[in-house]
């Protein structure tokens, strides 16, 4: 009998291990962090250095670039409401939609499914790693927001709201992440070659559900509204994630 | 047990039929050389043995096993038109991203041994875009090769290699097969490389299998004849016609077929006063036997 070096697939661990590897190897995951980094620093700094003026102060405290308390976060879009963190949701887009369609035009698509007839696991591990690569990028757009708020010498004081709430905002936008990634890698298996394609589709998609963010996660956010993006994130996940499988279960890989 | 076994495939890209009605039979252990003009359909073909395309009809299996038998899956090495590397990672790390997809044991270990065999051992840590035509090919045999395939699947491998190159894939095909009873399929346009290790051959013709034969098969269906370049070539034309029922030209050579022996054909010719330069015995090759064998399709057809 033949002796085969290749063990039996262990699954979705070696699934992960590549796309571990690969996101690590990849400048783009280092851009985007850096980008996260930079964004609330310039948007900070920036619309607090021009003039000066009362009027033209648009920030007037460090949180509002990460989100606003559930009233004000109510009315009408302003620019705080638009300019914060949950922009970077429109990042992760990005992130998808290059990292998925970079499988499909080097050919790497065809070296995972002519071994695997399953397609769950490639889903899995897909929005396992992108929404945990998007925690990343939250987070540094945190540690942004903390640098830019000194530079630009705004109030760190949480008004109606605590710690607490602050960090119950972070979380609960973090478990957004699966939903918005799950619809993304839909769109990018979709779209498979066309990186225009899965860049923009997303990006659309992305823009529709951008107004709940808000309402979903205000800073004075609870246990309530992590609970609720939980359950979110994790039935959306598993519905465009089925999707995403029943697409490349249908469509031809190359 | 047959490696591959294909009943009446068909795929259809809107109107355009790719493959139709094709049968194919892959005996475990043979190389078999997979012949057919551009666009006669056998990439698409090994697309599909591969799982990478849906047929619109037909039966497969694998090792008498279905195409969605994970396990039988788990054991195809395929290199389809380009090897699926990233740009931007190293041969080194795209192999080993290869040994993680396929759960290889000892993988660094099993890696380098694999790119020391295409003699890319130097080139382990160069980015994979700046590798030549030829690197990328290399590569991309030694990842089809990583943890010893029992179904390997190639689309014209040889294609940019250069005489190096495919005396090496020349001498890991046959090693694989004889020692690890390995099954190949192997595209190929270069069919005097595809002649000297295929055990056997499918011809396809516009989507359809037109012939399926063994190498000894197809020896005894390649005729032999008697190659002789006389001084003389008109004459000598005109009387060996006379004696033998098919005699050509071809160069500054008349080919006799039939059971002519070179010493009677010479000293026929000499007898009637015609030197002969020179005499060899030759069997038609496959790149001519595949020629002879369109142009009776074509006439079939028209
Ligand atoms: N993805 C595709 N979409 C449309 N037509 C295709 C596609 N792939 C192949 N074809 C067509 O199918 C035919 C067979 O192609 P292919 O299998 O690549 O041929 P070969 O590999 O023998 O040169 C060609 O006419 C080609 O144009
Ligand atoms: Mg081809």
């Amino acid at each position: 009998m033949v002796k085969y070096d290749r063990t039996k697939p262990k699954k979705l661990k070696s699934m992960l291990s590549v796309d571990f590897l690969r996101l690590f190897a990849s400048p783009l995951l280092y851009v985007l962090i850096g980008v996260s980094f930079s964004l609330p620093v310039l948007i900070l700094v920036m619309t607090t250095l021009n003039g000066g003026e009362e009027s033209t102060l648009i920030f007037t405290s460090v949180w509002q670039s990460i989100s606003s308390v559930s009233e004000e976060g109510a009315t009408a879009m302003d620019i705080t409401s638009m300019m914060n963190i949950n922009l970077l949701f429109f990042l992760t887009s990005v992130l998808v939609g290059i990292f998925v369609s970079e499988e499909f035009k080097s050919g790497y698509a065809k070296n995972i499914f002519a071994i695997r007839h399953k397609k769950g696991e490639y889903v899995l591990s897909k929005i396992l790693l992108l929404s945990f690569s998007g925690a990343l990028t939250f987070i540094a757009y945190f540690l942004g927001a903390i640098v830019g708020g000194k530079i630009a010498g705004l109030s760190f004081e949480l008004t109606n709201t605590s710690v607490t709430g602050l960090i119950f905002c972070m979380l609960s936008k973090i478990a957004l992440l699966p939903l918005f990634s799950s619809i993304d890698l839909l769109i990018s298996v979709f779209a498979k070659q066309k990186t225009w394609l899965s860049i923009l589709g997303s990006l659309a998609l992305s823009a529709l559900l951008f107004p709940t963010i808000p309402m979903m996660t205000p800073l004075n956010s609870g246990i309530i509204n992590l609970f609720l993006c939980l359950a979110g994130g994790i039935i959306f996940a598993f519905c465009g994630g089925l999707s995403s499988k029943f697409i490349l279960d249908h469509t031809d890989i190359v | 047990m047959n490696a591959v076994e294909i009943h009446n495939l068909s795929k259809f890209f809107g109107q355009k039929k790719a493959v139709s009605g094709l049968d194919m039979v892959v005996p475990e252990g043979a190389i078999y050389g997979f012949i057919g003009e551009n666009g006669s359909g056998k990439s698409t073909t090994e697309k599909i043995i591969c799982g990478l395309m849906r047929p619109n009809n037909g039966q497969i299996k694998l090792f008498g096993k279905d195409l969605s038998d994970e396990d039988v899956r788990h054991k195809i090495g395929c290199l389809i038109e380009t090897p699926g590397c990233f740009p931007n990672l190293s041969v080194w790390q795209n192999m080993m991203i290869q040994a993680a997809n396929i759960s290889l044991r000892n993988p660094k270990e099993k890696v380098a041994e694999a790119l020391k065999l295409v003699r890319m051992e130097g080139s382990a840590s160069n980015k994979f875009r700046n590798c030549s035509l030829g690197m990328k090919q290399r590569v991309g045999i030694a990842m089809a090769l990583l943890g010893n395939p029992a179904l390997l699947i190639l689309d014209e491998p040889i294609n940019g290699l250069d005489a190096d190159g495919i005396r090496i894939m020349r001498e890991v095909l046959t090693d694989l097969t004889l020692k690890k009873k390995c099954s190949v399929i192997i595209s190929s346009h270069i069919l005097g490389e595809l002649e000297k290790i295929a055990t056997h051959y499918g011809i396809i013709r516009r989507g359809k299998m037109i012939k399926q034969v063994t190498a000894e098969e197809l020896e005894r269906e390649c005729p032999k004849y008697v190659a002789i370049k006389p001084l003389d070539l008109n004459s000598a034309e005109n009387l060996l016609s006379e004696k033998y029922i098919k005699v050509t030209r071809k160069d500054n050579f008349l080919r006799i077929y039939g059971d002519a022996s070179p010493e009677e054909t010479v000293n026929y010719l000499f007898k009637h006063g015609i030197k002969v330069e020179e005499v060899t015995t030759e069997k038609i090759s496959l790149e001519e036997y595949y020629i002879d064998l369109m142009k009776k399709g074509e006439n079939e057809i028209w």
